[in-house]
């Protein structure tokens, strides 16, 4: 656990600034919309363009875990006496302190810019202003969202042990093969006079039939493709 | 005596991906056992293997196959991180994190190893003269090199591993680094292992050089032994005719290297060629089996 948290510590010290500036970034965007609204006189509900996190934390979140540069510090940690569990869980629990500590910011940013504004023109009405059941469900998805990920995350540093990083580009390349031989041949499963032509009701009816199959066969080529970057033969031992 | 090995490579094979279908081979059935206690050079060309053999111990790279055992006991990917509380190392200072200050660092591994050095702590940053305070970032490449040999000595290793670790330090550092060196393997029988190109500056430090040339051992011998075993031949004029590889080994265009200076002496008058014999340098040695 101590070595968990010495983990966690040094990504923080070494990533704080860069999560500031991107939270300061969304809320000036949400600032800048809120104004942009009001400059132009529209009435009624103005929205906030509030962004929730979850989703895309809990999905890209995992992924950027694995992928650095060649000269990365995870490189570095790999020189320390650590197993390659604890720095594996030493990003994941940054990760998940990174989302509290976002969510956080971004809702109290976006509850004072409202609170500011409301107080000098109270008749304004906002949508989007977080609240605790948006809250809730946005710490839902990323939840629901990232074990699955995280799955893969573990499952693939075990594989590691029989696959190089060879390996894991062939695995990428097939994964995209896969997939773009997988959707001619879905496609003409779903059409119905067996045409060579593909119309958008085509496509539709294999979206609607092959929906869930097609992104998390996505998915699993993106992560595939993750780990493709993830240098393997740098990581201690892979 | 303590006659048992500190770090054993038996039959090392590793080799770097160049793409999908093709590997470049760095390590073929490399052998390698090292004494405890004693200062070893680690010495080569550019691409000879020497950071891929301590990336190798440090479990940094795959082998397959291959075996290394730390005092006897086999290295795995499962349980490196047990070693590597024995085994530091400098790394390159682009790895480190760049808002994380120097003391931040210090403090870091002081909790994550189990040892810790502290009177060695204390001196190092009385003899450095920049701000412990200060984020790597904000450090020139040679002050970080200060904060990676310092926590690399710090931890009481038993086996040092030291990649270039001069590089780009000016004398006074490199002065106290080579002090600071000495007395962690005089006090706690470090074994220490140095790659490095400023091969004169080391030429008094180690007890052997390894020379490695294209991933395989091609000499092993003490400083002492190398100004035994061989000699220098420097000619008044290049030579004419090739005569590397029956009489010696060439360094440069204008000496020779001799494992036999009487053979080569009487060899080179035959050929009437003019010359002055003196005691190779480390340098000499390198650039003749280089």
């Amino acid at each position: 656990m101590k070595n968990i948290l010495i983990t966690v510590q040094l990504h923080f010290r070494n990533k704080l600034h860069s999560i500031i500036q991107i939270i300061l970034i969304l809320l000036s965007v949400t600032l800048m919309l809120v104004t942009l609204q009001l400059t132009v006189g529209k009435g009624g509900t103005i929205s906030t363009g509030m962004l929730y996190i979850g989703g895309w934390l809990g999905f890209l979140g995992p992924i950027g875990l694995l992928i650095r540069s060649k000269n990365g510090a995870g490189k570095f940690l790999s020189r320390l006496p650590m197993t390659r569990y604890e720095i594996f869980l030493g990003k994941v629990l940054f990760l998940i302190i990174v989302y509290l500590m976002a969510t956080a910011l971004l809702c109290t940013g976006n509850w004072i810019i409202v609170g500011i504004i409301k107080l000098l023109q109270p008749s304004l009405h906002f949508s989007g202003v977080p609240n605790g059941q948006a809250i809730l469900n946005d710490a839902i998805t990323f939840f629901k969202t990232m074990p699955f990920f995280l799955f893969l995350g573990a499952l693939s540093l075990w594989l590691q042990k029989w696959i190089d990083s060879n390996q894991a580009n062939l695995l990428v390349i097939f994964g995209l093969v896969l997939i773009l031989g997988l959707i001619p041949f879905f496609t003409v499963l779903t059409i119905q006079q067996h045409s060579f032509s593909i119309s958008s009701t085509d496509i539709a009816n294999f979206l609607k039939s092959y929906g869930k199959l097609f992104v998390t066969t996505l998915n699993l080529a993106f992560f595939f493709a993750a780990m493709g970057l993830y240098r393997l033969r740098h990581f201690r031992n892979f | 005596m303590n006659t048992e090995m500190i770090l054993e490579v038996e039959g090392l094979s590793q080799a770097y991906s160049r793409n999908i279908f093709r590997k470049t081979q760095v390590f073929d059935d490399f052998s390698l056992s090292l004494e405890p206690g004693k200062i070893y050079a680690l010495l080569g060309r550019n691409g000879a293997g020497k950071t891929t053999l301590l990336n190798c111990v440090q479990g940094l790279l795959a082998y397959k196959p291959g075996e290394i055992r730390f005092k006897g006991e086999t290295m795995s990917p499962g349980n490196t991180h047990r070693f590597l509380q024995k085994i530091t190392s400098v790394p390159s200072p682009t790895e480190m994190f760049p808002t994380v200050t120097a003391n931040q660092y210090m403090n870091f591994y002081r909790k994550t190893y189990d040892n810790w050095d502290m009177e060695l702590d204390a001196l190092i940053r009385k003899t450095s003269d920049f701000d412990w305070a200060k984020p790597v970032k904000v450090l020139s490449t040679g002050q970080r090199m200060q904060v990676l040999q310092a926590l690399a000595l710090c931890p009481e290793p038993e086996l040092l591993l030291l990649d270039e670790p001069l590089g780009v330090t000016d004398p006074v550092v490199r002065k106290y680094f080579y002090k600071n060196l000495l007395s962690v393997v005089a006090e706690r029988e470090t074994t220490v292992i140095i790659a490095t190109h400023l091969i004169n500056e080391i030429a008094n430090l180690f007890d052997e050089a390894l020379f490695l040339k294209n991933g395989r051992l091609i000499m092993r011998k003490g400083m002492a032994e190398m100004q035994l075993n061989y000699q220098k031949f420097i000619f008044d004029m290049l030579p004419d005719v090739k005569i590397e590889g029956e009489i010696g080994r060439m360094i440069g265009d204008a000496a020779i290297l001799s494992e036999d200076p009487e053979k080569t002496g009487l060899d080179l008058q035959t050929r009437g060629l003019n010359f002055k014999q003196e005691t190779p340098s480390i340098e000499d040695v390198f650039e003749s089996f280089a």
